[in-house]
């Protein structure tokens, strides 16, 4: 949904989709983010390709990443929680998609709540990943955080 | 693949590698790619002056990256099966910054059949140098039951 700050979506409203490529120096640099070399993420099994590293996958599934997000000034977004559940295998060489649809808004303590799900699924249409995230909106200066920024 | 979960007790702790939060690997992961015009992004991930501008004191690394520690920890222990039903619920109670460790581990909980799978149930968690815990959660992923040795 384009035009709205993203702390005045509401439920049902959806960020606007992301199409991405997953090339082998992608997911290579994000293995060199987080040291893992595990050789089915380089190689593949099965003759395969080499599998997309879930930290790729995760990276881009929060809503920042979607071409629609717009933070109002002087404000903040923080991830609260996460919950994940992995569909299928992503390859390298593909292309995936990701939606961005809110379930729930409410306002504690002063911040707003926003929950989502991010899908994220493959050219073929399969699921790959799916999140529900809850995350909060707050007005900079005024509510201490730790400091789980969302970056766009 | 073997699937050396299937033969741990309950109770056991996994733990993956210790790793080191640098200036390089947060760029890598909170950066964009590489080879994009202007790289590194600058945001409150990769940049002081970004983090300031949201309110914080200094950069923090993106939760994500430590996630991704844990995630690929699951992936040795489980095998390619949590590709197909894994399951993983967290919370962040700690920021971390840039130049501090940081440790996977998860814990043997529960382990029942369905089917013909094995359902493997963990505590999850990630502690810092301090042994303070900066991630915390659960997982879960049914497992073929043939994988067992």
């Amino acid at each position: 949904m384009r035009g709205k700050y993203a702390h005045e979506l509401q439920s049902g409203d959806e960020y606007e989709p992301l199409e991405f490529l997953v090339t082998p120096d992608l997911n290579q640099q994000f293995l060199y983010a987080v040291e893992d070399f595990n050789p089915i993420f380089l190689e593949g099994i099965g003759g395969k390709p080499p599998l997309v590293h879930p930290v790729l996958l995760m990276h881009m599934s929060p809503r920042t990443r979607s071409p629609s997000y717009r933070q109002a000034p002087g404000m903040g977004s923080a991830f609260a929680r996460d919950r994940s559940v992995y569909f299928n295998p992503a390859y390298v060489g593909s292309k995936l998609r990701v939606a961005w649809k809110v379930i729930k808004t409410y306002e504690q303590r002063g911040k707003i709540y926003q929950d989502y799900v991010a899908l994220v699924l493959d050219e073929n249409g399969n699921d790959i990943l799916c999140r529900e995230i809850a995350s909060t909106f707050f007005t900079l200066g005024k509510v201490k955080t730790y400091a789980l920024g969302e970056a766009k | 693949m073997s699937v050396p979960v299937l033969e741990a007790k309950l109770g056991q702790v996994y733990a993956g590698k210790t790793r080191k939060l640098t200036w390089a690997r947060a760029l890598a992961l909170s950066g964009g790619p590489f080879g994009t015009p202007g790289w590194p992004e600058k945001n409150l991930h990769t940049d002081l002056a970004a983090a300031k501008a949201a309110g914080l004191s200094t950069v923090v690394v993106s939760g994500t990256q430590w996630e991704g520690y844990l995630v690929g920890l699951l992936v040795e222990m489980i095998g390619t099966a949590w590709f197909n039903g894994g399951q993983l619920e967290i919370k962040i109670p700690r920021s971390v910054k840039i130049d501090e460790t940081v440790q996977p581990k998860a814990r043997v909980e529960a382990r029942e059949q369905e089917g013909d799978r094995v359902r493997i149930a963990l505590s999850v968690w990630c502690e810092n140098q301090d042994s303070e815990q900066v991630l915390v959660g659960t997982a879960s992923c049914a497992v073929p039951a043939q994988g067992k040795k």
